[in-house]
Parts: C-alpha cells; structure tokens; sequence
C-alpha cells in the first residue's frame, strides 16, 4: 500500500491553553514496498505521525491517503484500515495481557472474526516469522525473556497480516545481539511478505544498515526527506536538531578533515572497509 | 567505596500456596570491589544480572548470601539505609518515571528536604546542583515539559542535591535521542573528572564505555570479563557476541583493515591509519 500525507496539520488540545501544533504542514508519499526511517529528536512528532498512519489520531487540517483513497472519507472502512496498517508501540511486550502466547497472539485474528482454524494458522505463521518455537504456544507470555516477550508482541501485530508495518523504536532495551536479530528479522520480514515497513529509531548506525530512505522530524515538521547518504551528508544540521550521524559517517568526516580521503558520503561499514583497505593496497604497492 | 563478597541473590516465585514455585539466581556468588572515584561501565545481555546488581548498591535488593558493604556501611542492615541512599544514588532507565514535582527546582529538592536540611542549606545545594547539570534556568519551569535528556539531568541534580560519593547511572540513555544520550554521558564524565564522584554505567551501548577506567561484562549472574576497554574490546568478536556484545563500531573497522592495536576512538584510528599509510 502507498501512503500520502498532504498538508497534514495537528494541533493537540485546540482552544485550551495547552494547544500544541505537533504537525505542521506534512506532506509524503511512500510507495508500496518501501523501507523508511523517521529519526527526529524527543518531542518531534514522530509518535504523533505514526498514530496518524492508522487512524488513531484525525488530522486537524490536510489528508492522509491509502492508495489514493482519503481515509477521512465517511465512507473509508477504517476497521480494515487498522488490520492494513500494523503499528508496533514502544516497548510493545507491555501490552501482552492473555494468558498464553497462542492467545495472545490470536487476540487479532479472534477480533476480526476470522474464523478458528483460519486463525490459528495465522497465529502459527506469525510465530514462526518472529522465530518463536511451537513448544512455547501453551507458555504464560511473562514466562518469557525480554527478547522473547518483545517477538510475540510483534507476532500479534503480523497476524493481522498488514499492509504496512510500523514500529515505534522496536530494538530499544535489547542488548547488541538482540537488537541485530530483531532488526534482521524485520529486513527478513519485510522481503518475504513484501510489506512497507516504516522505522522509528533514535539508533542513527540502525537507520544507516537498514533502511532506504530517511525522514527527518524537527518540532512538528518534516524537515529533511531523502535517501540515506542524502540526509547523513547534512550532519551539522543534523547535530543541531539533537541528532547525529553514524560512527562510520563521523570517522570518514575526520579523515577528510585530516586531508586523507575526498569527500565520500560513506556511512556503511562496508564501505569504509572497501575504500580504506584499497588505500592501504595502493600505498603499499607504490611503495614495493 | 563498594564492596561485594560472595553475594548471591535468588528471586523467588511462590503459587498460591505460598509454595516455592521456582528460584532464579540473579547473582552468582559475586565478589568486586570499586575504589572511590572509579569510573565503571558494566555490560552484559539482557537478563545477565546488571539491574539486580545496581539495585544491591543502594539497598534496594539485599543479597540472599553474602554481603555488600558501601562507604563502609552494610547494606543488610537497616539502620543503615538512609546513609547508603543518600551516598549512592540512582538514575533508572525511563526518564518519566523518576519526577515527582511540579517544578524542576521541587524535584531537585526533594531528596535533601526528606533528609531533614534546613531550608537555606537545601536552596544552596538544589541551586548548586542544577547549575552543575546546566538547568539552573529552567528552576521554576515545569519538568513535563523538558526533553528526555533534560529530564534525565533533573533526576542527576536530585542526586546531586544529598552529596553523593556514588552514582549508579541503569541504562540512563536507553530512551533518548542522539543528543540527550551525549549529553548524560558527557555530564557523567564531567562529575567522575571534577567532583570525583563514583559513577556506575550499566549500558547496552558500547561506544559509551571506551572512556570508562574499567568494564565489567556480567553473564548469569557472575562477572565474565573484567579489564580496561582496550582489554575487553580486544578479545575479538566472537568472545562478545556470547555475552550479547559486539565491538564498538571504530574498533570493528580497525580490525577488519588490519589496524595494529585496539583502537577505541576516532582519533586513535585517524593516527594509526596515517601511521599505516607511511
């Protein structure tokens, strides 16, 4: 499914003394298959963005389109809008409640009335997707580790079979190895199923590995919209917004500081390897 | 400053009955200590036992066996509960979670008034405190209102405020952005280098240990690795990836193009890749 956002404006608390415009003016498309980052510091309406990509919050001025269809339409069938639209919440694991990882899982699909053997499929795929073993369908949900927990709570979310993935921050808390596998999981997920994912993160080495394309949040607005190497290139804004660029981007910048390397835009490991690795090379072929 | 000696610490979980359901060992039998003004940065997965260890520092959990003793004071002893707080504090991981007050100034003051400081003492140290984690223009302000990193230095400065020899620092920058995680970093160097304050990190992120003085790398309960950055980082990849580690980023690209050393920071790699190019 494609997302367009056009002129979108939301103002929290209209008339009080608390009003707050938390989107100002937001305009995007996303095409169907996309893999977006939103990076934007504490307080700049990402979380207010993502509730307005299933619904839960109505903007106060502009649209949003699925598809080219205005979901503020009386007649748009919000209902199988918030099946399409899958949102993962900061740490999703605080919102598992049945009493055990099969129901919980199945909660979605019940409430869609799908009917029970339909339902436990979906229920049986979506924990095999996130890599949780069958053994652990009868287990109480808080049995589980933090890493686990966290896996069945987006297997609640893939079993309604979105269109649409987002995630609020989804690796937060894990430690380096569970953070790679979630992350991996969802690039994995994301091409099996052909779903757009949308990424929340503060992590800007996560934004660099996995996705497309960034967004940037600051105060309300979108600020900056581009592919990966676009947006890490405007670091010195980027550090002004309370943000930074990855460790990597950081590293090349004092290099061509020193004089050592050109102007190379590289944020990935990879390619600092490659590039590094074929200085050294020359340097000591010259030298021979 | 902090001693433990064979402590080991079991959540028990208990049925209806009040029958022993299940016992998990937090800690291990785990012995350590950490001298006045040492900076420690402490690692592990998740689950390792790092929460239940910080949580031992200041007599919020008290060990099954063993004992921990800090500034002198045992922590299994009651009358010593007061004094233990207010020399090692603790800033938690949810920055929401940890503001009390109305204004920034009455949540800084709220440790010291429930120690009993008369009122003009307790102005001076809130003031002092706030000015150190650089908020003392938000006093009268709201804490609802600031970022997460500024929350998270108003929880600081209300340490600050009971004078304390020791700060526990539980994933303080888990829920920040970029800026706000620097800045917490940066602050708890500032108050190790000039006010000579213990401080313990427990982090998931492993470019803010490179400037601790030591790591320590928790797995069930016990501690797995124990040394300088340069000597943990340089145990290879494989090694930290069993404790649900990896190699801070520099140091991983070091390695892959055949840097000699550990090298731990950007400066360190521009120095030694002229080096290599000579």
């Amino acid at each position: 499914m494609s997302i367009t956002f056009d002129k979108v404006d939301y103002i929290y608390g209209k008339g009080t003394s608390f009003e707050k415009r938390a989107l100002k003016d937001i305009s995007f498309h996303i095409r169907d298959g996309e893999f977006v980052g939103i990076i934007g510091h504490t307080g700049s309406g990402k979380s207010t963005l993502i509730q307005h990509m299933n619904g839960l919050l109505k903007c106060t001025g502009g649209n949003v389109y699925y598809d080219c269809k205005d979901i503020s339409n009386r007649e748009y069938d919000r209902k199988t809008l918030r099946q399409n639209v899958g949102i993962v919440f900061q740490y999703p694991e605080h919102q598992l409640f049945e009493a055990t990882v099969g129901k919980d899982v199945a909660f979605g699909p019940n409430n869609l009335n799908i009917p029970g053997l339909q339902a436990d499929v979906r229920t049986y795929e979506a924990l095999k997707s996130v890599g949780i073993d069958d053994s652990l369908l009868d287990v109480s949900p808080f049995d589980l580790s933090g890493g686990q927990k966290r896996r069945v709570a987006i297997a609640g979310v893939l079993a309604m079979k979105p269109k649409v993935l987002v995630l609020d921050e989804p690796a937060a808390g894990l430690d380096p190895v569970g953070r790679r596998d979630i992350l991996d999981m969802i690039a994995r997920i994301r091409r099996e199923e052909n779903i757009t994912v949308i990424l929340v993160s503060h992590s800007m080495e996560d934004v660099a590995e996995y996705v497309d394309r960034i967004m940037v949040m600051n105060d309300g607005a979108l600020e900056m919209d581009g592919t990966v190497s676009e947006v890490f290139a405007r670091r010195k804004e980027l550090e002004e917004m309370g943000l930074s660029v990855p460790q990597i981007s950081l590293l090349m910048g004092d290099l061509e500081d020193a004089g050592i390397i050109k102007d190379t835009g590289i944020y990935t490991m990879e390619e600092a390897v490659r590039v590094l690795s074929q200085k050294l090379l020359d340097r000591r072929g010259r030298n021979q | 400053m902090v001693r433990f000696e064979n402590v080991t610490f079991e959540y028990i979980r208990r049925d209806e009955e009040g029958n022993v359901d299940s016992i998990t060992t937090a800690l291990d039998e785990l012995s350590l200590h950490i001298k006045k003004g040492e900076f420690i940065a402490v690692l592990g997965s998740n689950g390792s036992g790092k929460s239940t260890f910080a949580r031992h520092i200041n007599a919020l959990l008290k060990p099954t066996e063993g004992k921990v003793v800090v500034a002198g004071y045992d922590t299994t002893d009651d009358d010593n509960i007061l004094e233990i707080r207010q020399r090692a504090g603790m800033v938690f991981q949810n920055p929401d979670n940890q503001i009390v007050a109305e204004t920034v100034e009455e949540d800084v003051a709220f440790g010291p008034e429930n120690m009993g400081i008369p009122t003009d003492e307790m102005q001076k140290r809130v003031d002092e405190a706030l000015k150190k984690v650089g908020l003392y223009k938000k006093k009268l302000e709201s804490p609802n209102r600031l970022s997460g990193g500024q929350k998270q230095r108003v929880a600081i400065a209300g340490i600050l405020a009971m004078k304390p020899d020791c700060i526990i620092f539980d994933e303080p920058t888990a829920m920040l952005d970029p800026g706000g995680r620097r800045m917490i970093v940066e602050t708890a160097h500032e108050l190790n280098k000039k006010d000579g304050i213990t401080i313990i990190l427990i982090t998931h992120n492993m470019e803010e240990t490179v400037g601790a003085d030591r790591i320590i790398v928790m797995e069930k309960g016990r501690i797995a690795l124990e040394g300088t950055p340069r000597q943990v980082f340089s145990k290879g990849e494989e090694t930290l990836k069993k404790y649900g580690m990896e190699v801070p980023v520099i140091t991983a690209l070091a390695q892959k193009i055949g840097l000699d050393g550990c090298i731990l920071t950007r400066e360190e790699f521009v120095d030694a890749y002229v080096k290599a190019l000579e």
